[in-house]
């Protein structure tokens, strides 16, 4: 074994490690079972270099490191996605608690003489009025 | 400004909604001159880091504040949640620029008065425009038929803040976006949730002041972009 293919066996191992690991209770079990295939595949990727090569050449690409960073342009592409929408849930996650601090701290309306049929007053926000985050 | 109330009939059915974002030198006075006619005037200075809250306080409006910045979208939420706690009947949202008048506000009050719908849209091609600067009319013109395209409504303008409407519609409209698309997210929220609304002509004030502050050309890119996708992800 050449050092380059332990080197790279060392860092997959590693990482899909710590990805199991840092994520066991969250992250669904499909994307483990992603995470694991992808290990195995890299695996036998850098074990067997041919691998690709013959893989590349069943779907029409000619060599298998043009198949590999095919792949890579879509997996990079798909986490870029996925990382946007993630942080769009994040920031309106974050409007809602800044919202929730406004609306603690803001003053009691000093109330006018007020319009026919106008309700109630609503009470302020307390925690059991907020609604969990679907 | 007690006289003031006194001698002009100030209205108390309508909450002025006025989200401000580093407006410190025109904030007193589109505050000030509002209070005049409006007894309910709330302004969210969303994490503004010159004056403006400080500003603010003098005018008699309910100021609220949000700790950092998030957005116009967000302030303009903060505002309708907060605002459903006043004994008011009709919500306004209004620019912190001084480029909506108070008078336009009193005429969709009244239109709402007369004939009922969910929400009254100031629009600025039905009205008289102050000096529409040419390069503007035309983007404003392709947001128009942008946003009629993507929402299935027949409006004459978009992206314009002036909108009157009622409690059913501060009650469920739930701005999601935080950002410069809640126009549009508005007119979609429209379109979904079915409210009836009626456009009426408003005169918009160019000032220098206003248009340096307004949104750029590039950010329409933004705005087609965020509704694109937003149409995509969340249907």
């Amino acid at each position: 074994m050449i050092v380059i293919q332990i080197l790279l066996i060392t860092a997959v191992v590693a990482t899909m490690f710590y990805f199991l690991r840092s994520y066991s209770s969250r992250t669904r079990a499909l994307t483990k079972i992603v995470a694991i295939l992808f290990a195995i595949l890299a695996i036998s990727a850098i074990l067997f270099p041919d691998l690709t090569g013959i893989l590349a050449r069943l779907v029409g690409v000619g060599r298998g490191t043009d198949l590999v960073l095919y792949c890579l342009v879509v997996v990079v592409a798909f986490m870029v996605v996925n990382d946007n929408l993630h942080r769009r849930r994040e920031e309106q996650r974050f409007a809602k608690l800044i919202r929730h601090i406004t609306l603690m701290e803001a003053p009691q309306p000093i109330l006018m003489e007020s319009c026919e049929d106008s309700p109630a007053i609503e009470p302020p926000l307390t925690e059991e009025t907020i609604a969990p985050t679907a | 400004m007690y006289f003031d109330r006194l001698l002009t009939m100030s209205v108390t059915d309508t909450v002025l909604i006025v989200p401000a974002f580093n407006e410190g030198s025109v904030i007193t006075s589109t505050l000030s001159e509002a209070r005049r006619v409006f007894d309910y005037v709330v302004c969210v200075d969303d994490g503004s880091s010159d004056d403006t809250y400080e500003n603010a306080q003098a005018s008699g409006a309910i100021i609220l504040r949000h700790v950092v910045n998030l957005g116009q979208g967000a302030a303009l939420q903060t505002g309708i949640e907060y605002a459903q706690r006043l004994p008011v009947s009709y919500f306004v949202s209004f620019d912190a620029d001084g480029q909506h008048s108070c008078d336009d506000v009193l005429a969709m009050r009244q239109s709402m008065i007369d004939d009922p719908v969910d929400v009254v849209l100031g629009s600025r091609f039905l009205g008289t425009s102050q000096s529409i600067p040419k390069a503007r009319r035309i983007l404003l013109r392709a947001a128009v038929l942008f946003s009629n395209l993507t929402s299935g409504l027949k409006l004459t303008d978009a992206h314009n803040g002036l909108r009157l409407f009622n409690r059913h519609v501060a009650q469920t409209i739930c701005l999601q976006d935080i950002g410069y698309r809640h126009a549009s997210e508005f007119t979609e929220k429209i379109a979904k949730n079915q409210y009836t609304y009626r456009e009426l002509p408003v005169t918009i004030r160019y000032s220098d002041y206003s248009l340096a502050k307004g949104q750029s050309a590039l950010n329409a890119v933004n705005i087609v972009a965020d509704t694109l996708t937003a149409k995509v992800l969340q249907r």
